[in-house]
């Protein structure tokens, strides 16, 4: 059963309790109040009636014997007969006699006159013949009066008149249950107000346990429905109980368990969120480790691999000269000089990428810059640069005097083209391979472009080309060497001197790597010693 | 009241229809009377009735006219206004006399065809005839009362004794004279005598037995002190120029009306009338010795 409802209930009940119990105790004072007023009032009714119907009894005989003095003179027995007979219709009377004064029945009343000339023996018209006065006698359940009739003082004779007591008392009782049944009906009639009064309270009383319960519940069950939601994690709300009792008490109570509920679950959501950051960084991390134990592994099988094979071919040919084997096989000793030098050159290029590849990673490597004139860094560059060899390849240059000084690390500059240019030639069997350098005035930057024509680099290997130990095959048996740190260091070197480098490339078809690199203008010192080339770079203002 | 009212009405609507013609053909009962309403409702159903019988001689309704008085109604009769009333035998007489009435039925009543006067008086009064009477007081009815008053006053004057009307009974009576009182009913009359306030009574022999009119109480105590000879009970009368027809129808009409239930209410109401029948026999005779009362009485009915 719902909170409501009991409230209702037992609200209701108290006041249908209450109602009853003071109808009750209303209605049984009334009561007793009611028969103790009918009690008096009856009596006194009772007492009254006697005594009014006693006097209207007298009065009436008085009248009668009025009435009756000419006719009693005159000796006219019908007028008699009419008076007798008016007083018989119109009262409640036994008998009527009329009677002379020696007390002999003149008229009793009836037309055949069967007590006329009877002698009366009662005591009232006795009485009334000795005292010549009005006599009223109650024998039994009867009353009589006799009243005396004169003319002028002569007694003519009596009327003596019988009333029944008990139609009197019939008549009493008639009005007596006559003011009983108002009494009763009054009564009736107050029980039944009293009823419907009190339905009606009950009513108001259902009305009111409804409202009561329901304003009494409703703080509860509003507190209900927010525990729910605060079951369900939810802990915006406002709670719209502004009370100072209990129920307010609780509700600020629940208030500040939910505050603290929320601060909790905040707490707890950051602890996950971090836990899984972390978990997530260590997933990273992780992977990063995988990734970096396979590129360890890789590179240490690569450099096994790369550096095994130089200084095997070193060895091999230094181990024929020593044997002096390379006369027996034909070769030169020159030609294995040539050889040892060739492979010692490139272990040594592969050493000296694995010492650029620590100081980079080591934050030991520093741009040094300088004032560089491109041109003739580039004519340099070319010069500097191996022909492709025994290959259908084709190196061309492309650029112009336009191209500024600017201050940057030739160095490594050098170092990027030349790593570039290298590569370039290595995965292009046959074709060409393009070096391009133009001058941007505009945005103040000088692009670098290294095109090749060859093998090109598939889509899924664009992103990771510029990772260390990154190589397009990664295998023992892969057709190209390097250890797979140049354009780690490319693209280090190329951040370093405040550039960028991307790649454009697409299988057997080529690659074109992008070098731009800010024009930074050269200093003062080298404007003045290369003012005849100045003009050349009007935008380059010292 | 309402009855009186109609009543009175009837009577101005009555005579003004037989002053309007004379041919109107109504049939007019008279009578006289104190009491119209009363006597209204008496005559009114029975000249209804025997006017419905007359409707082939033109007679197309009945009507009543009361009198004030003896006087006016002979006057009405006179004048041709009153075609038919009922009388004791003494006024039926009258009406003979001055108003060109004739006698023309007998009627009777409560069954009873003729009845006759007694003059009574107390057994201890010691009063055995009309002599004992001799300056003693007796009591009549009313000045109009055949039996109680215009018979036994003839029986007096028959008997040659002089009559002299008291004021009261109470009053006293002129040496060697009768007087006499009016006592108005029938029980006054016997009260009168046994309260000894008269010496003696008259009424007819029906009142006699009549308990309501001489109760037991009193008759016991009373002794009839002389009877008259029998006279008609009631006489009817009609107009002497009354059209034959209508008299003839008239006569048809009422010498049979007992023998028709329908007519039972009517004759009750006639003053408790049984049937109507011919002046013969003992009527005739009664008839006759009215004639001969009538001399000793004329001026009192005058």
């Amino acid at each position: 059963m719902k909170l409501q409802t009991k409230y209702s209930l037992t609200i209701l009940a108290l006041i249908v309790c209450v109602v009853v119990a003071f109808t009750a105790i209303i209605f049984w004072q009334a009561q007793v109040t009611f028969r103790e007023l009918n009690k008096e009032t009856s009596q006194a009714i009772e007492n009254a009636m006697f005594s009014e119907l006693e006097e209207k009894q007298k009065l009436l005989v008085r009248v009668l014997a009025t009435a009756l003095t000419n006719p009693v003179y005159q000796v006219d027995m019908i007028k008699i007969q009419d008076l007798i007979r008016s007083v018989k219709e119109h009262y409640d009377v036994q008998f009527v006699l009329v009677y002379d004064k020696e007390g002999r029945v003149i008229h009793d009343g009836t037309k055949e006159l069967s007590l006329y000339g009877t002698m009366l023996r009662s005591v009232s018209s006795k009485k009334l013949l000795a005292n010549k006065q009005l006599v009223v006698d109650t024998t039994g359940n009867r009353t009589s009066i006799d009243v005396p009739i004169f003319i002028s003082d002569e007694l003519l004779g009596g009327v003596s008149v019988g009333f029944s007591r008990d139609s009197i008392v019939s008549a009493i009782k008639k009005r007596k249950d006559y003011f009983l049944s108002l009494a009763e009906r009054d009564s009736r009639q107050e029980l039944a107000v009293m009823l419907s009064g009190a339905v009606l309270f009950s009513l108001i009383g259902f009305i009111v346990s409804v409202f009561l319960g329901r304003t009494w519940s409703k703080p509860i069950q509003l507190l209900s429905s927010l525990t729910d939601k605060v079951g369900r994690g939810e802990y915006d709300f406002a709670i719209p109980i502004h009370r100072t009792d209990e129920l307010g008490q609780l509700a600020e109570a629940f208030a500040g368990m939910v505050k603290n509920l929320k601060e909790l679950r905040e707490k707890e959501i950051d602890q996950a969120r971090k836990i899984q950051q972390s978990n997530t960084d260590l997933q990273y991390s992780n992977s990063e480790l995988l990734k970096a134990n396979k590129a360890k592994d890789e590179f240490l099988s690569i450099m096994s691999h790369e550096l095994k094979t130089p200084l095997n071919v070193i060895m091999g040919y230094a181990e024929l000269a020593q044997t002096d084997t390379l006369r027996a096989i034909g070769l030169k000793p020159e030609e294995a000089v040539n050889k040892i030098l060739i492979h010692s050159k490139d272990l040594l290029h592969m050493v000296d990428e694995i010492l650029q590849a620590t100081r980079i990673e080591a934050g030991a490597a520093r741009a040094i810059v300088e004032d560089v004139d491109l041109f003739t860094f580039l004519d340099d560059l070319k010069t500097s640069c191996d022909n492709p060899t025994a290959k259908e390849l084709t190196l061309i240059w492309n650029y112009q005097h336009d191209l500024p000084p600017t201050r940057t690390d030739r160095d490594k500059l050098k170092h990027i083209l030349q790593n570039l240019i290298a590569n370039a030639i290595k995965f292009t069997p046959e074709g060409s391979v393009t070096v391009a350098a133009r001058y941007f005035a505009d945005k103040k930057i000088v692009e670098f472009k290294v095109a090749d024509t060859g093998i090109g680099i598939p889509k899924e290997l664009l992103a990771s080309i510029f990772e260390k130990f990154r190589q397009l095959d990664a295998s023992n048996t892969r057709t190209y060497g390097g250890v797979g740190l140049g354009l780690f260091i490319v693209k280090r070197f190329a951040e370093m001197l405040g550039g960028t480098i991307t790649v454009e490339s697409e299988p057997k078809k080529g690659s074109t790597f992008t070098l731009t690199l800010p024009v930074v203008p050269p200093s003062q010192h080298y404007i003045d010693h290369h003012r005849e080339r100045m003009p050349a770079i009007p935008d380059i203002e010292p | 009241m309402k009855l009186l009212a109609n009543t009175v009405f009837a009577f101005f609507v009555s005579a003004i229809l037989y002053q309007g013609s004379a041919e109107s053909r109504t049939l007019v009962i008279g009578r006289v009377s104190n009491n119209p309403a009363k006597n209204y409702a008496e005559l009114k159903p029975l000249v209804d009735y025997v006017a419905a019988h007359m409707k082939d001689l033109g007679v197309t309704e009945g009507a009543v006219l009361l009198a004030k008085n003896k006087e006016e109604m002979t006057k009405l009769f006179l004048e041709g206004k009153v075609d038919w009333a009922t009388k004791g035998i003494f006024q039926a007489l009258y009406y003979v006399q001055v108003s060109q009435a004739e006698i023309f039925l007998r009627s009777w009543r409560e069954g009873v065809p003729s009845y006759y006067t007694v003059i009574f008086a107390r057994k201890d009064h010691g009063i055995r005839s009309l002599n004992d009477l001799k300056g003693k007081k007796i009591a009549f009815q009313d000045r109009g009362s055949t039996s109680a008053y215009f018979v036994p006053l003839a029986m007096f004057k028959q008997a040659g004794f002089e009559l002299t009307e008291l004021d009261s009974p109470r009053s006293k009576v002129p040496p060697g004279q009768v007087g006499f009182a009016f006592a108005r009913e029938e029980l006054n009359i016997a009260t009168w005598v046994h309260q000894k306030i008269t010496d003696a009574g008259a009424f007819h022999n029906q009142d006699w037995e009549n308990p309501q009119h001489n109760p037991e109480g009193m008759k016991q105590d009373m002794t009839i002190v002389q009877k008259s000879k029998p006279l008609p009970r009631m006489i009817e009368v009609v107009r002497k120029d009354l059209d034959p027809d209508i008299k003839t129808r008239l006569k048809e009409v009422l010498l049979k009306v007992h023998e028709d239930p329908k007519a039972k209410q009517a004759l009750k109401s006639y003053s408790a009338t049984t049937r109507f029948d011919e002046i013969e026999g003992d009527a005739k005779a009664g008839v006759e010795e009215a004639r001969r009362m009538m001399k000793f009485i004329g001026p009192e009915l005058r």
